[in-house]
């Protein structure tokens, strides 16, 4: 249940601009990652990699010793990895409900199917009662990040990617959204990685990676690493 | 919530959207069935005339020839039309003749139709209102025209203004074969009103010699419609009254002569050799008219509104296409990052598509019901204008058209022999007949009236066009997307 990314290489134009090298890097489950950075070092670009937006340059991203090519994106995509987005990314059609009904049917979620299973889980994130089927446009920036976090914690995938899920959001609710996914790395054994600027929620994550200088750094938190489980790995 | 249900509930959500794309579908949609239901009810108007024509051979005077020699005779120093100023004697044909061909082989039955212009005595003729408008070449011919047209023939019943219940009987009873050499005739209700003449009446008319005839009244028709808008103008229906060929021939002086016969044959594979034996038979002054050549004429003007129609499909097709497949790819670019969504989802590209595929589908079928209505509309409307100028034009064509006379003669059997004066023909004869020949054609071709109505093959037709366009839009504005990598979609924005 583990992955890993393995001598992972990336530029966009000329290969002497190059984001990062021969990266490798390992995700567990039951762990929340907090990836910080500065604006532009290549966070998005590499968490788009984790979750089979994009591919990148050279360099394997495997998925249980599978690479995630030969498994399929759009198979990945819909079994294995889930991403929230900074811009919420909601279908602006539709209800709140209906953004998480839809995206259990399309994963083939086991909970398929069950509205009241889609209701509990947005209630478990603070949309409740009217806000779940009022159309999502009608929603605030924050309650539309909250549905688009439902929808994530929603389907089956082990893997949860988030690009910086608390940017738009207050003191008060970036703390509460953070607990949320530390919520679902522990108590629902996901492999959760985030994009953050800010540096406590960073502090709330179990591993922090640092992107300076094209460079990966993995610290982890020294209250939450143990002999037994190592959270994090950095592959050189 | 399967992609299916997701097409219905975004065609609900944008309620205004889906409305716009309706509107202009069912635009597109309408000037195509349009076109397409004109091109078909031309296509099955020449089909029915082609049925209504039959397989028969009309005898007939040789109008050309018939010209030629008086026109070598004629002193005219005036340009007026000709037409009315030469007596063209048509009744030529010998009944003997007429007989002798009757007895060929495969002739199923034959129709014998003759006319003669006669003033009224006993009574008055019906004023046309028409009657200043000095039209109609049959007003050129002055005074000594009758007032009042025999239409002579084997049986009404078989004349193709009474089978398209143009004419329907009131009162009596028709003229039939056994009226042969008899005074008996049906008259025109009108005309029979205004000189309150009943059914047993007797009536007296003025040939042109001025002798006078006693004629029965036997029934009295109505002329429903004035359908004959080719001659409209040159005189009252109910000016017209019908008899035995045997009387119009007599009445025209022609006794023992008619005007023109129509032979059914009982099969068209013998056309050839029945034109042949027939020629044998008859001099250089009658010509032999065959139904292909009829239906030819017929055609003619129906087959140029169907091409008319083809380009309108053509037209609307082509810019419809344009129209159609510009306002859907752009329809589709717009839902660029719903579709990334979808991708990031890790949703199927199959169904991605399949979701855009249901709600145009759906569109196209609410659009072709509205079209289906409006189609027929304009179908109707627009047909009937090019029918009214395509008769305006051929009118030229069926006025010089010496050919065939009435409908299809169900009737067989030898009508007796016209038997009275040797008097000179009235030339009023000529424009009587035209007249006959005139109502005949539109009674035959159907030209007055195209089916302009909307069938459910039409509508499939046109199902299958919209569905080619909308599956062509739709992928050319889909793939591109899809193709893309989600990343590419959903964040470089
Ligand atoms: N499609 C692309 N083509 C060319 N360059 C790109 C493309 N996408 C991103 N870049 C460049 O790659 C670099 C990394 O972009 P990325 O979005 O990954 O940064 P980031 O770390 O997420 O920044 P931020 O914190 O502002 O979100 C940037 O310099 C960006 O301009
Ligand atoms: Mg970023």
């Amino acid at each position: 249940m583990t992955l890993t990314v393995q001598k992972l290489t990336h530029y966009f134009n000329h290969p002497d601009d190059y984001l990062y090298k021969n990266v490798s890097l390992k995700f567990d489950p039951a762990t929340l990652y907090a990836i910080v950075g500065e604006s532009g070092s290549g966070k998005t670009t590499f968490v788009s990699f984790l979750a089979g937006l994009d591919s990148p340059v050279s360099g394997l991203i495997s998925y249980n010793g599978k690479d995630i090519r030969k498994i399929g994106l759009t198979k990945y995509r819909n079994q294995d990895v889930t991403v929230v987005f900074q811009a919420y990314n909601l279908m602006n059609y539709m209800t709140a409900l209906e953004n998480v009904v839809s995206a259990l049917s399309i994963t083939k979620s086991k909970h398929a199917g069950n509205r009241q299973y889609a209701i509990d889980l947005l209630a478990s994130v603070g949309i409740e009662g009217e806000l779940a089927t009022k159309n999502v446009q009608k929603l605030s920036g924050g309650q539309q990040q909250r549905v688009a976090i439902a929808r994530a914690l929603a389907v089956d995938a082990p893997i949860v990617v988030a690009d910086e899920p608390t940017g738009n959001l207050d003191e008060q609710n970036t703390k509460e959204i953070t607990e949320i996914f530390q919520r679902v790395a522990h108590q629902s054994k996901k492999t959760v990685i985030m994009i953050t600027h800010d540096q406590k929620v960073a502090d709330m994550a179990d591993v922090k990676i640092m992107l300076e200088n094209r460079q990966f750094t993995v610290k982890n938190s020294p209250d939450k690493v143990s002999d037994d489980k190592p959270p994090a790995v950095l592959i050189n | 919530m399967d992609y299916v249900k997701r097409a219905f509930l975004y065609l609900r959500r944008r309620i205004g959207k889906t409305l716009l794309l309706v509107l202009v579908m069912t635009a597109i949609l309408t000037f195509m069935l349009a076109g397409l239901i004109i091109q078909n009810a031309a296509l099955t108007a020449v089909n029915n005339s082609k049925n209504a024509v039959g397989t028969t051979v009309t005898l007939s005077a040789n109008r050309a020839k018939l010209f030629q020699q008086n026109q070598g005779s004629a002193s005219s120093s005036t340009q007026t039309p000709p037409v009315g100023r030469f007596r063209i004697n048509e009744a030529i044909i010998g009944l003997n003749t007429a007989k002798k061909i009757a007895s060929l082989e495969n002739v199923a039955a034959y129709q014998i139709t003759a006319s003669a212009s006669v003033n009224a005595s006993s009574f008055t003729a019906v004023l046309s209102s028409n009657s200043n408008s000095n039209g109609g070449f049959g007003r050129m011919q002055g005074t000594d025209s009758g007032d009042i047209s025999v239409s002579g023939l084997s049986s009404t019943a078989a004349n193709s203004n009474f089978k398209n219940k143009n004419y329907v009987m009131k009162k009596g009873r028709g003229i039939t074969s056994s009226d042969a050499n008899t005074n008996n005739v049906i008259i025109e209700e009108v005309l029979a009103s205004n000189n309150h003449i009943n059914v047993g009446d007797t009536i007296k008319v003025k040939d042109s010699s001025s002798n006078v005839k006693n004629l029965k009244v036997v029934g009295i028709y109505q002329a429903k419609t004035s359908t004959d808008q080719t001659f409209g103008q040159m005189q009252d229906p109910s000016n017209t009254i019908f008899s035995s060929y045997t009387l119009a021939s007599s009445l025209a002086g022609d006794a023992g002569k008619v005007s023109n016969v129509v032979y059914t044959l009982t099969d068209s594979s013998k056309e050839k050799a029945f034109v042949k034996s027939a020629k044998k038979i008859i001099s250089g002054n009658l010509q032999l008219t065959t139904s292909d050549q009829i239906y030819e004429m017929l055609t003619s003007s129906v087959k140029s509104i169907e091409s008319i129609a083809s380009k309108i499909v053509w037209i609307v097709g082509i810019a419809g296409i344009a129209i159609l497949t510009l306002i859907l790819i752009l329809m589709v670019r717009e839902r660029r990052h719903e579709i990334g969504i979808l991708m990031s989802l890790g949703e199927e590209k199959a169904k991605i598509i399949g979701q855009i595929f249901v709600e145009t589908i759906s569109v196209l079928v609410l659009s072709l019901c509205f079209a289906g209505v409006f189609g027929s509309f304009f179908g109707n409307s627009v047909g009937q204008q090019l029918i009214s100028q395509q008769n305006t034009s051929q009118q030229s064509l069926r006025s010089g058209f010496g050919g065939p006379g009435g409908g299809n003669p169900n009737q067989a059997g030898p009508n007796g022999n016209a038997t009275g004066s040797g008097n000179p023909s009235n030339s009023r004869a000529f424009g009587g007949q035209m007249r006959q020949f005139g109502t005949t054609l539109t009674g035959n071709s159907q030209l007055n009236k195209l089916s302009t109505h909307v069938n459910i093959g039409t509508l499939l037709e046109l199902g299958a066009f919209g569905l080619v366009i909308v599956a062509i839009a739709t992928l050319l504005g889909a793939i591109p997307i899809i193709s893309l990598k989600p990343k590419r979609i959903l964040i470089s924005e």
